[in-house]
C-alpha cells in the first residue's frame, strides 16, 4: 500500500526542511512531487537523491488549472510506482481546497493500484504567521484543509505569541491536531494522523491570481556586502527570493521572505556553473519588476541577467 | 563609425559623425524579392533574402528584422486575416466577450506561433550583417496588444472599468517583457515598443492605465543591456510628453506629428527622435527628388543630436525602390543632394474631387479618412469602431472610408482640410481626430443627428 502525504505550508514556513529531515530518517522507499513557484524548482534540488523518485513542477501551484493536470499525471506516475510513501511538496501560495476532487481524478486514473491518502500536513511559521494570515487567503485555506498542523520555528517565538497563534489555528480548523516544533523535525512513530473528512471549496489558485515569477541569474560573484544591499532594496516587492549563489568562492543558499533575508554557506549541495540564479516572486506586480531592473542595474552592473 | 556604433551612440545621446538612417522596410523588403506580405512574413527564407536586399539597397544604419504588430496577438488565440500587400490585421479577439484574463501559460515562449521562425531568421541576419548594423527587435506595445485581445470594448472599458484596463495591461506588459527576452536572446540590438494606439487615448488614460506598464517595459529592458525605442502612429502630439516620462531612449512618431516641435519635447527628456518621412504622399506616391528634397529640408530645419531620419511607420508594400534610395542616399551624402534638388519644384496633384452636398444629405454620412485601415492598427481599430455603429444604425446612416494610400482620396482630404489621420467626419463635419470614440459617445451623436432629421 503506498501512502501519500500533502505538504502545505506558506513561504518559507519550512516545508522542504520538514521533508529534507523526513526523507534523511526513513528507509521507507519514498517518491516526492514538488512543486516550486519559479521556473526553477529549488526545492528539487535540495532534496535530490539517488535512491529517490522526484517529479517536478514549477512556475505556478499545483491546485491551478494551468498544472492541475501535470499534478494528477505526476501523482499518478509516482502511485504506478509501487512506493511506500509519496510526499507532495506544494508550493507556498497553493491553495489546496479542492484536494478530494484531486484524489478522486487520480483514483480512476490509477486503476488497480491501491494507495491511501495519508493526510494534509500544514506547516506554520510561528513567527510570521499573524503577519502573513491577514493578507494571504491560501494561508487560511492551507490551515483550514489540513489535518495535521505543524507551528514550526518555536524556538524564536516567546510563549505568549505561541498560544496567540494555536488559538487562531484552532479557530480556523477546530478538528486538526496541532504539534509544535523548530527546524521542521517531527516524530512520525509517536504521531498517527486522523484524516477525518474535510468539505472541498473552490481552489483560489486561479489563472488571475497567479504571483509573478522572475530569474534572476548572477553572472560572476558580487561582493556579499554589495549583494545584501541589493537584496535589501527589493525585499519590501518581493514574498520570496530563493536560489543559490556563489560568493567568497563559496555556494550560498539565498532566501527571503518576510523581510527577513538569509545568506548561508552550503557546501556539498549538487553545485553547476548555471546554478547561480535567484527565483523572485512577487505579487506587486508591474511595480516590482521595475524596481528589480532598476535596483539590479544599479547594485549588480554588468553581471546580472534578468529573464521573466 | 559604422551602422551600428552609430545607433547605439545615437541612443546614448553621443556624438555622431552623421544622422543616422532606419528604413522600416517590414513589408516593403517583400516588394524587393517578389515576395507578397504573407510569404515575407511567414516564410522564413523569404523574410532573410529580403532583409538581405533591404542592407544591400537601402544602406541602412539600422533595421527592423520584422515589422509585424499581430505576433503576440496570434500566440495569445487571435485569429488573423492575411494579405497580400499588408500585414496580418487582427480578425478575432479572444475578449471580446469576457472579462477572464488570459492565462500566463499562453503567454509566448520561443517554440509558439511564428516564434521559431523569426527568431532562426533574427540569429541568422546577426551573423550576417549584425557586426555593424543595429537590429531592431519589433515588439507590439501593450495598449495595442490589449486592444487586440478586447477589441474595442477596450475603448468602453477605459471609461468603465479602470481596474480590469490596468489587469490587462499587467497581462500585456508581462508579454512584451516575454517577447524582449526572445529577441535579447536572438541577438537584437534594440527593442521598439510598436504602440500606434497610444495616439488614440486620451493623455489622461495613457498616464492612468497605460503608463506604469511602458515605464516597466523600458526599464525592463534598460536591464537587459538593450536600447529602447517607443514606436508610435497618428497624431500623438498630446502624447508626446506622457510618452517621454515613460523613459525610451528614443521616440519615433508619423507625420501626423510636426517633427520640429517633437524635437524640442523629446529634447528636454534627452530622448532621441525619429521619423517622420510622410509613408503614402512622399515615400509611395511622391518621385525620388521630393524624398531626397523632404529629407535635406528636415536635415536642414532640426538639430543633429539625438535625431534618427525614418518613415513614419512601415513603409507601405509597393513603395517605389528609388524613393528610399533617394532618402538614404540624402541622409549620407546631404551636401550633393542638396545641390542636386536645390531647383526642383515638386509636380502638384492634378485630381479634381467633387465633395457631397453636405447640407442636403438624406441620411448622417461617416466618412472615415485612414492611412490604410489594412496596414495602421489605429485606422483599423478607428474603422471598427465606426463599423460597430454602422452595422447598429444599419441604412440609417451611410458610411465610407478614404484610404490615403489612394491620389485620388489624398485629393479628397486636401479640399476637406484634413489635417491628420485617422478621423471622422459626420456630414463633412470632424468630429474625431485620432481619439477612437467609445461606443457610447458615437451612438449618442449618431442618435442626436437623427433625432434632428
Amino acid at each position: 500500500m503506498t501512502y501519500v502525504f500533502l505538504i502545505t505550508g506558506f513561504l518559507g514556513a519550512g516545508k522542504t526542511t520538514f521533508l529534507k529531515d523526513r526523507l534523511s530518517s526513513t528507509k521507507l522507499r519514498t517518491g516526492v512531487l514538488v512543486n516550486d513557484f519559479g521556473k526553477v524548482n529549488f526545492d528539487s534540488m535540495e532534496i535530490k537523491k539517488d535512491s529517490l523518485e522526484i517529479v517536478e513542477l514549477s512556475n505556478g501551484s499545483i491546485f491551478c488549472s494551468c498544472l492541475k493536470d501535470y499534478f494528477i499525471d505526476g501523482l499518478v506516475h509516482l502511485i504506478q510506482l509501487g512506493l511506500d510513501e509519496i510526499y507532495i511538496e506544494s508550493s507556498g501560495l497553493a491553495d489546496p481546497s479542492d484536494m478530494n476532487k484531486v484524489l478522486s481524478v487520480v483514483r480512476l486514473k490509477a486503476v488497480n493500484i491501491q494507495f491511501s491518502f495519508g493526510g494534509t500536513i500544514c506547516l506554520v511559521d510561528g513567527l510570521f504567521f499573524p503577519k502573513v494570515l491577514p493578507k494571504m487567503l491560501s494561508v487560511e485555506r492551507q490551515v483550514r484543509h489540513s489535518h495535521l498542523i505543524i507551528i514550526n520555528k518555536c524556538d524564536l517565538i516567546n510563549l505568549e505569541q505561541l498560544e496567540k497563534v494555536k488559538k487562531t489555528l484552532t479557530e480556523l480548523n477546530p478538528r486538526a491536531q496541532i504539534i509544535e516544533t523548530s527546524y521542521g523535525k517531527f516524530d512520525w512513530q509517536s504521531h498517527k494522523i486522523d484524516v477525518f473528512d474535510i468539505v472541498d471549496e473552490v481552489t483560489t489558485n486561479k489563472v488571475e491570481t497567479r504571483n509573478k515569477n522572475l530569474i534572476l541569474h548572477i553572472l560572476s560573484e558580487p561582493d556579499p556586502e554589495v549583494f545584501r544591499a541589493f537584496l535589501n532594496s527589493i525585499s519590501n516587492y518581493f514574498f520570496r527570493i530563493k536560489g543559490f549563489i556563489h560568493m567568497d568562492s563559496q555556494l550560498h543558499k539565498v532566501d527571503l521572505v518576510n523581510l527577513q533575508i538569509q545568506i548561508e554557506p552550503s557546501p556539498g549541495l549538487f553545485d553547476n556553473p548555471g546554478i547561480d540564479q535567484l527565483a523572485c516572486l512577487t505579487s506587486q506586480g508591474l511595480d516590482s519588476i521595475s524596481q528589480l531592473a532598476k535596483m539590479a542595474d544599479k547594485y549588480l552592473p554588468g553581471i546580472f541577467r534578468l529573464e521573466m | 563609425m559604422n551602422g551600428k556604433e552609430r545607433i547605439l551612440k545615437t541612443l546614448k545621446h553621443e556624438k555622431v559623425d552623421r544622422v543616422a538612417w532606419v528604413p522600416f522596410a517590414g513589408i516593403n523588403a517583400g516588394s524587393l524579392v517578389d515576395k507578397n506580405a504573407t510569404e515575407m512574413l511567414t516564410d522564413g527564407q523569404a523574410l532573410f533574402d529580403g532583409l538581405i536586399q533591404v542592407h544591400k539597397l537601402y544602406m541602412p544604419d539600422g533595421m527592423p528584422v520584422i515589422f509585424d504588430l499581430q505576433v503576440e496577438a496570434e500566440i495569445l488565440g487571435c485569429e488573423m486575416h492575411w494579405a497580400d500587400c499588408a500585414p496580418p490585421s487582427v480578425k478575432t479577439h479572444p475578449l471580446a466577450d469576457t472579462q477572464e484574463m488570459l492565462c500566463d501559460c499562453l503567454q509566448p515562449t520561443s517554440e509558439k506561433g511564428r516564434l521559431p521562425m523569426i527568431l532562426d531568421v533574427m540569429r541568422k541576419v546577426k551573423s550576417e550583417i549584425g557586426d555593424t548594423t543595429a537590429l531592431y527587435g519589433l515588439i507590439c506595445g501593450p495598449f495595442t496588444l490589449a486592444s487586440h485581445l478586447r477589441g474595442n470594448e477596450l475603448f468602453m472599458d477605459l471609461i468603465l472599468d479602470e481596474n480590469y484596463v490596468n489587469q490587462l495591461m499587467d497581462y500585456t506588459a508581462t508579454t512584451a517583457m516575454k517577447m524582449v527576452d526572445l529577441y535579447a536572446e536572438a541577438g537584437m540590438d534594440v527593442i521598439a515598443v510598436v504602440d500606434p494606439l497610444v495616439s488614440q487615448i486620451s493623455p489622461d488614460h495613457f498616464t492612468k492605465m497605460c503608463s506604469k506598464a511602458f515605464t516597466t517595459v523600458f526599464d525592463y529592458i534598460r536591464a537587459k543591456g538593450l536600447a529602447s525605442s517607443f514606436f508610435v502612429c497618428g497624431n500623438a502630439t498630446r502624447q508626446l510628453e506622457v510618452m517621454c516620462e515613460t523613459g525610451p531612449d528614443s521616440i519615433s512618431i508619423d507625420e501626423n506629428v510636426e517633427m520640429k516641435s517633437a524635437k524640442e519635447i523629446t529634447d528636454r527628456f534627452n530622448i532621441t527622435i525619429g521619423g517622420n518621412i510622410p509613408l503614402t504622399t512622399l515615400m509611395l506616391h511622391g518621385t525620388q527628388q521630393e524624398n531626397m528634397k523632404y529629407v535635406v529640408d528636415m536635415l536642414d530645419t532640426l538639430s543633429h543630436d539625438n535625431l534618427i531620419i525614418a518613415p513614419g511607420c512601415d513603409m507601405p508594400y509597393h513603395v517605389p525602390v528609388d524613393n528610399v534610395i533617394g532618402v538614404a542616399q540624402a541622409v549620407r551624402e546631404t551636401d550633393t543632394v542638396r545641390k542636386m534638388v536645390e531647383h526642383y519644384e515638386a509636380p502638384k496633384l492634378n485630381i479634381d474631387v467633387k465633395l457631397p452636398d453636405y447640407a442636403n444629405l438624406s441620411k448622417p454620412l461617416i466618412e472615415v479618412f485612414t492611412l490604410d485601415s489594412a496596414t495602421c492598427a489605429a485606422c483599423g481599430y478607428m474603422l471598427d469602431a465606426i463599423c460597430v455603429a454602422s452595422n447598429h444604425f444599419g441604412d440609417k446612416v451611410d458610411m465610407v472610408e478614404y484610404k490615403f494610400t489612394e491620389k485620388e482620396n489624398i485629393a479628397r482630404c486636401i479640399k476637406m482640410g484634413v489635417k491628420n489621420l485617422p478621423c471622422v467626419y459626420i456630414n463633412g463635419e470632424l468630429k474625431w481626430s485620432s481619439i477612437i470614440p467609445s461606443r457610447d459617445e458615437l451612438f449618442g451623436v449618431i442618435d442626436s443627428m437623427l433625432a434632428v432629421k
